[in-house]
């Protein structure tokens, strides 16, 4: 039976390409160049792989700014049918994101809404359950497999070292991780007719709420010591007087 | 004018670095220290679409312009140089070729399999004899029999892809006649001998040996006669192609000198601070993208109707040259670490030699350039 499953994607900044102001701490993020976000493609994979075993459509659905369109197409080669880019996007806000996203894909008819656990950039988690509450559907969360029975979507979850089964009624959220799946290298000629594609870039148009306010991002400050002993002898009690300090 | 690629080009770029990052980085120093068999990598590479990028899509292939072949090879080359010559020789030098001069039947029989990487490619024109004069002193010879067969004699060597090649694209002669054969290994192809080799470690090279290979009409590519262009031209869009091979290399020796000289200490700063190593660096930048500018240029020239080889034949001259003096440089800003095997420094240096001798060397490259500018000059 197919299904329309709407996969959630995100860009983020080449987080290798960062560096952070000795000074300050903050993250230098001008001229970072943006790229698609890890887990998104975790879930874009799981996504096109429930269409290839049950047929359907796979529509992806960003909100962010007019740069993702190299993301979109991107998603694109790696199988996904159709892509809208809600542009607008400003700070991480998980739960007017949640609402952004609600708002979109309520438009879009689907079964199954699938995203990453996370994201690598904010890393908050709780887009996915926040997501969920705003449907009002069922949330799968960290599904390792996902199987569907007709209207019943069964995901595997991981929790530590075990692995429980879950089922809920369609249409429902699931939400992956990057131990999920290997995403797919989108081979050469689905990358040509992706750039032929159309993108559909729509203006946010719900006024800006703020839930929560992110106060600092700043890189952790270690400050090492830097202490040298340069005699074998004298130097290891001394080691061991300053690891006895530390612990205590 | 702007160096802008298209947002597809940079599409296939990212894929191709994402795939070497995560399959052939892991792998690069075993490339080259256990003479790697890169037999799989090249289904992988099927499979992504780039081994058949410029052949049409009926064929398996993308029909793409040799830039995308050339910036798809320096990737390669970034991550290991071996894999880069490998994918140059299969995907340029035969299946390239084979496009451009096989009939229907041919490309049908190898061209999609080529693309998937189940057959794999190596082109056979130098001979323990004929090197800088391969053409002139070729003694690999081909007799036409009674039933429209050929019988093919004779041995080449250095042969890219040789020892784990499928099918063999052949130059022999009969007198002064010189034509191209495709040849299989069915059809009694011999590699005898892998070699051992200073740098490219992980791309086999060998021997190749023709004992009374009998072949009908339909392995003639081409017609009786062709040889001499096919040659010539195969080897003005080789060099094209392979000019991005040196590039790969200099690009990562440039980049890990960068890193160290950020990273590394010495009396009491960062040994990026002094200003020979800035010296050493703002050399190997500079003549990295003036080869890199040559290299766009020579590529978007070789085409069919803007032929000049002096093009082609200095991309890979210059950059040939610099990827030596660059991995040099890096050996050296690295130091002691440099000269040491468990660092990749000294395995760039190796690799990037190769580049001055294969696909016709420096000196036969000059001699192309010297000929060719005067000819359109003074014509």
């Amino acid at each position: 039976m197919p299904y329309n499953i709407i996969v959630l994607i995100k860009q983020i900044p080449d987080l290798e390409l960062i560096k952070i102001n000795k000074d300050t701490g903050a993250p230098i993020l001008e001229g970072v160049p943006y790229r698609f976000e890890n887990l998104s493609k975790n879930a874009v994979e799981a996504a096109v792989r429930l269409k290839e075993k049950y047929g359907g459509k796979v529509t992806a659905v960003m909100f962010g700014n007019e740069k993702g369109t190299q993301v979109m197409k991107e998603a694109y080669a790696m199988g996904v049918d159709d892509g809208y880019i809600i542009t607008g996007y400003t700070e991480s806000n998980p739960r007017f994101t949640a609402k952004v996203l609600a708002n979109k894909i309520k438009q879009i008819p689907h079964d199954i809404i699938i995203l990453g656990n996370q994201s690598a950039d904010s890393m908050s988690g709780m887009l996915a359950s926040f997501l969920a509450t705003q449907l009002n559907y069922p949330l799968l969360s960290n599904a390792l497999k996902i199987e569907i029975n007709d209207k019943t979507a069964i995901a595997s979850e991981g929790a530590e070292k075990f692995v429980a089964d879950e089922t809920a009624p369609l249409p429902c959220v699931i939400s992956v991780t990057q131990e999920t799946n290997e995403p797919r290298f989108p081979p050469v000629m689905m990358i040509m007719k992706a750039g032929q594609k159309k993108i559909n870039i729509e203006p946010l148009n719900l006024p800006v709420e703020s839930y929560s306010k992110v106060l600092s991002k700043m890189a952790p400050k270690s400050e090492r010591k830097r202490i040298i002993f340069e005699d074998m002898d004298k130097g290891l009690p001394e080691i061991v007087k300053v690891i006895k300090e530390v612990v205590k | 004018m702007d160096f802008k690629l298209s947002p597809e080009t940079e599409s296939i770029l990212n894929m191709v670095s994402e795939f070497s990052r995560k399959k052939i980085e892991p792998i690069a120093n075993k490339i080259d220290s256990d003479e790697f068999d890169p037999k799989g990598l090249f289904r992988e590479m099927g499979s992504l679409g780039i081994l058949g990028i410029t052949v049409p899509e009926e064929y398996g292939g993308a029909n793409l312009d040799y830039l995308t072949q050339g910036l798809i090879l320096e990737e390669l080359s970034y991550y290991s140089a071996s894999i880069g010559l490998s994918y140059g020789a299969h995907s340029n030098l035969v299946m390239d070729n084979l496009n451009r001069n096989g009939s229907k039947h041919q490309k049908e029989r190898y061209l999609d399999k080529m693309s998937k990487g189940e057959l794999i490619g190596s082109l056979c024109l130098t001979e323990p004899g004929a090197g800088s004069d391969a053409i002139g002193s070729m003694k690999t010879t081909y007799n036409k029999m009674e039933d429209e067969k050929y019988k093919i004699n004779g041995s080449k060597i250095f042969i890219t892809n040789a020892p784990i090649a499928d099918l063999f694209l052949t130059y022999a002669r009969n007198g002064s006649i010189y034509s191209a054969f495709l040849l299989e290994r069915a059809d009694g192809v011999e590699t005898p001998k892998k070699l051992k080799k200073m740098g490219m470690r992980g791309s086999p090279t060998g021997e190749v040996v023709f004992n009374d290979i009998v072949v009908g009409k339909d392995r003639l590519m081409g017609n009786e006669g062709d040889g001499r262009r096919i040659i010539m031209s195969g080897l003005n869009s080789e060099r094209a192609v392979l000019a991005f091979g040196p590039l790969g290399i200099a690009r990562r020796a440039l980049e890990d000198s960068i890193n160290y000289s950020t990273s590394r200490e010495q009396f009491g700063q960062k040994i990026g601070d002094f200003e020979l190593i800035q010296e050493r660096l703002a050399y190997m930048f500079t003549k990295l993208e003036a080869a890199r500018l040559l290299a766009y240029k020579a590529a978007l020239m070789t085409k069919e109707e803007l032929l000049d080889p002096s093009y082609a034949a200095s991309s890979i001259l210059f950059a040939s040259e610099t990827a030596t003096e660059i991995t040099k440089h890096a050996i050296m800003i690295f130091g002691g670490y440099g000269y040491m095997s468990e660092y990749p420094l000294e395995r760039y240096h190796r690799d990037a030699l190769l580049y001055e001798i294969g696909a016709g060397t420096n000196e036969i490259r000059k001699i192309i350039i010297g000929h060719n500018i005067q000819k359109k000059r003074f014509k």
